[in-house]
């Protein structure tokens, strides 16, 4: 998921996006929430940047499109009240991932708490949502998929994400994750091997 | 002399996920190569930007930072330690010294081993075993890294179904593990693997 172009802002002659047709930097997001004058400038700058690649990481933990836009728009919410604590130690996606998956945890916990504790009944409930859901079209068998991933701890399924979906390398991830690769390795091979371990108990395969 | 093309780095990684793929799992990578399903509405992304400044009026979030935290001017310690030196803040400072120290006496441990403390106890190795099968899914996954052998800590094996319909021997992974790290692995496996792992 590429950020999509940046239409040239200029909002004074000290500050200015010269980057036509081309995504905006960190920096040049950073420059602009520096300034009192285009802060929201600069916000809707980072929200146009991030927000597909933040929605897709949204979407693949909580499955549901109305729920995925619900927990996006709470974690840019955050985002707007929490970017002046950003120090700038990390890189700026890795900040808002972590904003991003700790918002759609909690979105999870607080749905669970609702919900039956068993997990035949939890996988019955997914699906239904999921067949409820008009913005998910896949066959019965990305259905069994999205199940079955929804049946990893949640660390596995984080990893499964970013490496299955993203195809993110391992270097990347241990520096968003702040693990080993070793680890991750061990995590995404787990997840695989369970999920290869749900289709072959529900006879799909 | 014609050169290969150097790859692209996301193409080298797209290509080490799909031999990744094909070495763990065929059946996913076959689904990989499907349209998973999800979709967004027309125009969500466009409108993003604007449903979330309308979310920031209407919950009245909306609002001109004084300043940036990197920017804002870095006071000495001499300049901190006198804002704190106020009557009011040093007595309140000094009442919460008081309580924190009384709390900490109250909850000092106990003589008494609790459950689930091994450090206390003089147990034999196979004492110690059965005292972890028992009380698996009791314990927290840093006691778990804690009791395991550290012989036992740099590696974990992986076995996976034969690669092939010819070699029929599953294929072993070793991956190795910071031990630093070795806590998350434990938090993500299952109560039937953290046993077998504990098994030998």
């Amino acid at each position: 998921m590429h950020p999509l172009p940046v239409i040239l802002i200029k909002i004074h002659k000290d500050l200015e996006i010269p980057a036509k047709n081309k995504p905006a930097t960190d920096e040049q997001i950073l420059e602009l929430l520096r300034s009192d004058r285009s802060f929201d400038q600069g916000f809707r700058v980072l929200m146009h940047t991030y927000k597909e690649r933040l929605y897709w990481h949204i979407r693949r933990m909580v499955l549901v499109h109305e729920d995925a836009d619900d927990v996006l728009q709470n974690t840019f919410i955050k985002i707007y009240r929490g970017v002046l604590q950003f120090e700038g130690k990390s890189k700026l996606y890795t900040w808002l991932y972590r904003i991003a998956t700790n918002e759609a945890i909690t979105f999870l916990q607080n749905r669970s708490r609702h919900q039956s504790s068993s997990i035949d009944d939890s996988a019955a409930v997914l699906q239904n949502r999921l067949k409820a859901d008009s913005w998910f079209d896949g066959d019965a068998l990305q259905l069994q998929l999205q199940e079955a991933m929804a049946q990893l701890p949640d660390k596995q399924r984080q990893v499964f994400n970013l490496r299955y979906y993203d195809e993110m390398p391992y270097e990347e991830m241990a520096h968003l994750l702040d693990t080993s690769v070793g680890a991750l390795k061990a995590s995404f091979h787990h997840a695989v091997k369970k999920i290869e371990h749900f289709f072959r108990e529900a006879d799909h395969v | 002399m014609y050169k290969m093309p150097k790859k692209h780095p996301a193409m080298k990684d797209k290509n080490a996920l799909h031999d990744e793929l094909n070495e763990l799992s065929p059946l996913l990578k076959r689904f990989k190569e499907q349209n998973d399903g999800a979709q967004v509405p027309p125009g969500y992304f466009d409108q993003l930007e604007d449903d979330v400044f309308r979310q920031l009026d209407a919950i009245g979030a909306r609002h001109k930072p004084p300043v940036f935290a990197a920017q804002q001017q870095q006071r000495s310690w001499w300049q901190r330690l006198q804002s704190w030196w106020q009557p009011r803040l040093a007595v309140a400072f000094a009442g919460v010294l008081v309580l924190a120290l009384a709390g900490w006496w109250y909850v000092q441990p106990a003589a008494n081993p609790q459950p689930g403390d091994l450090a206390g106890l003089e147990l034999s190795a196979e004492d110690a075993e059965a005292y972890l099968l028992d009380n698996v899914l009791e314990l927290e996954p840093a006691q778990l890294a804690l009791a395991l052998p550290s012989e036992e800590w740099p590696a974990i094996r992986l076995e996976s179904e034969p690669s092939s319909p010819q070699n029929t021997a599953p294929a072993v992974h070793e991956i190795q593990i910071h031990p630093d790290d070795l806590e998350d692995v434990l938090n993500d496996m299952s109560d039937e693997e953290l046993k077998e792992l504990l098994n030998g």
